[in-house]
C-alpha cells in the first residue's frame, strides 16, 4: 500500500511536475545506469563509482543514485565519501530503511565513536514525524490540504443550512492547520537542503581548534567520516559542533558540506 | 585632579610592563665561527617566544643537508600565585661546508605577536682541509693498503675525504609496498678503532627491516679517484613504503674514532737506534685518537601509488613476486575429526604484510583462526621467505562439502601488473562419527536460532530511479506558487459567482423570507392598536393580512395563489406539527368568520389576537 502510494506520488511529481520526458528519452543515461549496476554486481566498484558520479555530473540526482554511490564507496573502503552520499540520499528520502541501515553500518566502521547527546522525546517525535515524507511530498500535501480548506470555507460561506455551515467551519479550521503544518515541513526540508548545515570530515585526521586561527589551542582530533554540524563560517574556517555537543573550528577544506 | 593622578599611576605601572615584554624577545643565531671544508655542522636559531612564519636565510656557499627542524619547549611557573610562562623555539639547520672561504649568513626573520624580529648575522670561515689541498694521490705509493696497523698519516685533522659515509638506495622510485634496499657504506682512508652510530637514519613512512647486523662488518677495498679506501657496509635495511609520496630519509650520524700515530719529538734522542726503537709500531704507545662526526647524505625516495587499473577485488597489500599453493591433508573424515588446510605463500617482497586469504568455509564447519608461520630470511639481497597459514577445520555434521576456490592477489612491481592465483576446489566427504547415534532419533526437535554469519551493507537499489535535476524541488518552485495562487483565485471566482447568482435569482424571495416575521409583527402591532380602539373591522383585516402575509413571505408564494389547503400542505412538508397547523388554520378561519359574519365580535378580539401571536411564534420556532 505504502509503495503503491509512493509510486503514485512519484508519477505525479516526476511525470508532470518536472518535464520528465527529457529524462525518459535519454538512452545514454539508461546505458550509463545499466553499466553502473552491472559493474557493482561484478565487483568493479571503482568503475561503478565513476558511472554514478557521471550521472550526478549530468545534473541529475535521486536518493537511489546517492545510495548506490555510497555503497560503491563503502565497498572500496572509502568511508568518508560513503557516509557523505548516504547522508545526501537520506536528505531526499528521509525514512528509507536501506539507507538508514547502511549508514549505520558505515558509521560503525569509522574511527571516531561519539556518544550522542540524547534528544528529548518530543524532539525525537517531531523529527520522526517530519521525516516521514520527503519535502516534495509535504509540498504536495500542503497544496491538497489548502485546496480542501478552501472548499470547506466555501461550504461555510455559501451554505444556508446551519449544520453544513458548522461542519464547514470546523473542517476549514482543521484543514488550515494541516495545510500550514505540511507547508512548514516542506519549508524546513527546503531550507535543510539549501543551507548546508552539516558536513563530513574527509581528511584522515584533523585537529579541531579553539578559534579560527592556526596558532590557537588544539581541542580534539576528528577522523575521516565523522559527521559535524556547521554552525558558522569565517574566511576559510568553519565552526563545527559534534554529536556530543563539543564545539570548535576547522579549516573549511577538511570537510565536505551537504 | 584625582583622575589625573590615577592615570599617571596607571601609566607608570603599565609602561614598564609593555617595554619589558618587547625587550624580552630574543632571537639569536649561533654557529661555529670556523669550520673545515667538508665538515657538516649545525646552525641554530633560538627564539624565546612563540613565533611563526620563520624564514631562514639562503646559505650561500653551503649545502643544506636538512632543516629547518623545529623543536619547541614551553614551561609554566607559578610563584606566589603569579603565573609566568616561558617559551622557546629552536630551528636547526644541518649545513655542509663544501667550499672554502669566508661566508656571511644573513639574518633569519620570525614573527612574534605580529611583529617581525631579525636574528644576528653570522660569519663563518671555512678552512681548506689538508688533504683536499694536496694534489691527488698520484704521488703516493700505490702499495699502501689501509690497514689499521699501518699508519698513513701523521697527526692532524681528518678531512672530509678521509672518512665519509655514503647512503644509496637500489631504487628511488618504487611502488607502495615495493622493497627498497638502503645501504650505508663507510669509506675510510685512515684506520678506525671504533665506530658508533649516534643517530640512525629514521624511516618515517616506511616499514623497515635490518638486513645485516652491525657487528658483522665485511671489509673490502675500493679505489675512488685513484685513492684506495677501505669500505664496509655499516647498515643495510629493506624498506617498504607504506603510502605514496615523497619521503626524505634523514642522514645517518656516526662518530668514528680514528687512530693516528703521533710523532713523539721528546723521544728523539739523536740516536737512530733509540729513535727506531721508540717509534717502532709495536712499542710505540703514541697513538692519537681523533673523534670525528660523520654524516651521510640524505636520500629522497619517491613512492608511487599502485595502479588502480586492473586491481583485483581481493587485493590486500602484497607487493612482490610470490608463489601460492593450498592443500588439505585428507579428503575423507568422520564428524568431529580435524582437517588441516595449509596455504603457502612464498617469494620475495613484503611478506610480513601479506594477509591471510579470505576463505569461505561451509557454515557447518567449525573453523579457527589460522596458525601463521613465517620463515623469512633477510639477506643482503633483500627479504624473501615463506609464509604459511594453517587452518584447523572440524566438520560437525556429515555430508559432502565443497570449499570453494579462493584467491590470492599480488602486485609484481618488476612487471607492473597484478596477478591473481586461485586455489583448487576441495571436496570433503564427512562420514558419521562414532559419537553420533546411528539411527534417526525422534526425541525432541532440534531447532536452532538463525546464525548470523556476517554483516554487510544492503545491496544497491535497482532501476527505475526517480531522477530529477539537482536542487530542483517542487516546493517553492514557480509551479508550486502557481497552483497555490490558482487555488485562491479559483476559490474567489467561485464564491463570487455563486453569491451573485443567488442574488439575481432569489433577491425578492430572500428579502421576503428575512422580512416575513418582522412584517407579521408590525401588522400584529397595528392590530393591537385597533383592538384598544375597538375598531373591529380594521382589527380583523389586519390579523388576516398578518397571517396570510406571513405564509406568503415565508414560503415565497404570491398572495393570489394562497388557499387553506395550500397553506396546510406547505406547512406539513416543512414538518410543522399538525396541531400547530390546526391552530393556525383555526385562527385564520376565526378571522374570516368574524370579518364576514355579524354578531358580537369584540369579545373574541382579545382571544384571536393572542392565538395569532402564539401560532406565528410556534411556527417560527418549529421551522427552525
Amino acid at each position: 500500500m505504502k509503495t503503491y502510494f509512493k509510486y503514485l506520488l512519484s508519477i505525479i511529481l516526476i511525470g508532470f511536475v518536472f518535464q520528465a520526458q527529457v529524462l525518459r528519452g535519454n538512452d545514454n543515461l539508461h546505458a550509463l545506469l545499466d553499466s553502473a549496476t552491472s559493474a557493482y554486481t561484478k565487483g568493479f566498484y571503482s568503475d561503478a563509482v565513476v558511472y554514478y558520479e557521471k550521472v550526478l555530473s549530468m545534473g541529475l540526482e535521486s536518493a537511489e543514485i546517492y545510495y548506490n554511490l555510497g555503497n560503491a564507496y563503502f565497498k572500496l573502503n572509502e568511508l568518508a565519501p560513503a557516509i557523505y552520499n548516504y547522508e545526501k540520499a537520506l536528505m531526499l528520502s528521509p525514512s528509507d530503511e536501506d539507507i538508514l541501515f547502511n549508514l549505520k553500518i558505515a558509521n560503525s566502521r569509522i574511527t571516531d565513536k561519539i556518544d550522542v547527546v540524547p534528544e528529548l522525546f518530543f524532539q525525537r517525535w517531531w523529527k520522526s514525524f517530519y521525516r516521514l515524507f520527503p519535502g516534495d511530498t509535504w509540498a504536495l500535501f500542503s497544496l491538497i490540504f489548502f485546496g480542501l480548506f478552501l472548499s470547506a470555507l466555501g461550504i461555510f460561506l455559501l451554505s444556508k443550512r446551519v449544520t453544513y455551515r458548522k461542519i464547514g467551519l470546523w473542517a476549514a479550521v482543521v484543514l488550515l492547520v494541516l495545510a500550514s503544518f505540511s507547508f512548514a515541513f516542506a519549508w524546513k526540508d527546503q531550507s535543510r537542503q539549501t543551507e548546508k548545515r552539516n558536513g563530513i570530515i574527509f581528511e584522515p585526521a584533523v585537529v579541531v581548534k579553539s578559534s579560527p586561527d592556526e596558532a590557537s589551542v588544539d581541542l580534539f582530533v576528528l577522523h575521516e567520516g565523522t559527521k559535524v554540524e556547521i554552525q558558522d563560517k569565517l574566511d576559510k574556517w568553519v565552526k563545527i559542533k559534534i554529536a556530543n555537543g563539543n564545539v570548535g573550528w576547522l579549516p573549511a577544506t577538511t570537510l565536505k558540506e551537504y | 585632579m584625582k583622575r589625573i593622578k590615577f592615570l599617571v599611576y596607571t601609566l607608570i605601572f603599565i609602561i614598564p610592563v609593555i617595554s619589558l615584554k618587547s625587550q624580552d624577545i630574543e632571537f639569536t643565531a649561533s654557529a661555529p665561527s670556523t669550520v673545515s671544508q667538508g665538515e657538516t655542522f649545525q646552525i641554530t636559531y633560538r627564539v624565546n617566544a612563540k613565533g611563526d612564519k620563520f624564514k631562514g636565510p639562503d646559505f650561500k656557499g653551503f649545502d643544506v643537508v636538512s632543516g629547518p627542524n623545529v623543536s619547541q619547549s614551553s614551561s609554566f611557573q607559578f610563584i606566589n600565585g603569579k603565573m609566568s610562562q616561558s617559551n622557546e623555539q629552536i630551528y636547526t639547520y644541518l649545513i655542509h661546508a663544501s667550499e672554502a672561504g669566508t661566508f656571511d649568513i644573513k639574518p633569519a626573520s620570525i614573527v612574534v605577536d605580529g611583529k617581525t624580529y631579525y636574528s644576528n648575522a653570522l660569519r663563518i670561515t671555512v678552512e681548506k682541509s689538508a688533504t683536499s689541498s694536496t694534489p691527488k694521490s698520484s704521488t703516493k705509493p700505490r702499495s699502501t693498503p689501509a690497514t689499521p696497523t699501518e699508519p698513513i698519516q701523521s697527526a692532524g685533522d681528518l678531512s672530509q675525504d678521509d672518512i665519509f659515509v655514503k647512503a644509496y638506495v637500489n631504487k628511488s622510485n618504487p611502488y607502495v609496498g615495493e622493497q627498497v634496499i638502503i645501504t650505508y657504506k663507510l669509506y675510510t682512508k685512515v684506520p678506525l678503532a671504533n665506530i658508533r652510530i649516534n643517530n640512525l637514519g629514521t624511516f618515517p613512512g616506511f616499514w623497515s627491516q635490518d638486513l645485516i647486523k652491525s657487528d658483522q662488518l665485511q671489509q673490502s677495498t675500493e679505489i675512488i679517484n685513484g685513492q684506495e679506501y677501505v669500505t664496509a657496509e655499516i647498515k643495510k635495511s629493506a624498506l617498504f613504503p607504506l603510502k605514496s609520496g615523497t619521503f626524505k630519509i634523514l642522514p645517518l650520524e656516526m662518530e668514528a674514532t680514528a687512530t693516528l700515530i703521533k710523532q713523539r719529538k721528546r723521544f728523539s734522542t739523536g740516536d737512530p737506534f733509540f729513535d727506531q726503537f721508540f717509534n717502532d709500531a709495536f712499542f710505540n704507545t703514541g697513538y692519537e685518537r681523533i673523534n670525528k662526526k660523520v654524516y651521510s647524505n640524505a636520500v629522497t625516495i619517491n613512492a608511487k601509488p599502485l595502479p588502480t587499473a586492473g586491481r583485483p577485488v581481493d587485493f590486500g597489500s602484497a607487493v612482490g613476486n610470490f608463489k601460492f599453493s593450498a592443500q588439505i591433508d585428507r579428503n575423507q573424515l568422520k564428524t568431529n575429526e580435524a582437517l588441516n588446510l595449509k596455504v603457502t605463500i612464498s617469494g620475495s617482497g613484503n611478506l610480513d604484510m601479506v594477509e591471510a586469504p579470505n576463505i569461505s568455509f561451509p557454515t557447518e564447519f567449525d573453523t579457527y583462526d589460522p596458525k601463521v608461520n613465517s620463515n623469512i630470511s633477510a639477506s643482503s639481497s633483500g627479504i624473501s621467505g615463506t609464509k604459511t597459514f594453517e587452518y584447523l577445520i572440524i566438520p560437525r555434521t556429515p555430508g559432502k562439502y565443497i570449499i570453494k576456490p579462493f584467491t590470492f592477489s599480488y602486485f609484481n612491481p618488476s612487471t607492473g601488473r597484478y596477478y591473481t592465483e586461485t586455489s583448487p576446489e576441495f571436496t570433503i566427504e564427512v562420514l558419521k562419527g562414532a559419537d553420533q547415534p546411528g539411527g534417526i532419533t525422534y526425541s525432541g526437535v532440534n531447532q536452532q536460532d538463525i546464525k548470523y554469519i556476517g554483516t554487510d551493507i544492503r545491496y544497491i537499489k535497482l532501476p527505475p530511479y526517480h531522477l530529477r535535476p539537482i536542487g530542483v524541488t517542487f516546493f517553492a518552485s514557480k509551479l508550486y506558487y502557481g497552483i497555490l495562487i490558482g487555488l485562491i483565485v479559483l476559490f474567489g471566482l467561485f464564491t463570487f459567482g455563486i453569491k451573485t447568482m443567488q442574488k439575481r435569482r432569489g433577491d425578492v424571495g430572500l428579502m421576503r423570507l428575512r422580512k416575513a416575521t418582522s412584517v407579521a409583527t408590525k401588522r400584529l402591532k397595528t392590530a393591537h392598536a385597533y383592538l384598544k380602539n375597538q375598531q373591529e373591522a380594521q382589527f380583523y383585516n389586519e390579523i388576516s393580512a398578518a397571517l396570510w402575509g406571513y405564509i406568503s413571505d415565508k414560503f415565497n408564494i404570491p398572495l393570489a395563489e394562497l388557499s387553506m389547503e395550500n397553506v396546510e400542505n406547505k406547512l406539513l412538508k416543512k414538518n410543522v406539527n399538525p396541531q400547530t397547523i390546526k391552530a393556525f388554520i383555526d385562527t385564520l378561519n376565526n378571522c374570516e368568520f368574524a370579518r364576514f359574519a355579524p354578531g358580537n365580535k369584540s369579545e373574541n378580539m382579545e382571544q384571536v389576537y393572542k392565538e395569532a401571536l402564539s401560532t406565528i411564534s410556534r411556527i417560527e420556532q418549529e421551522l427552525k
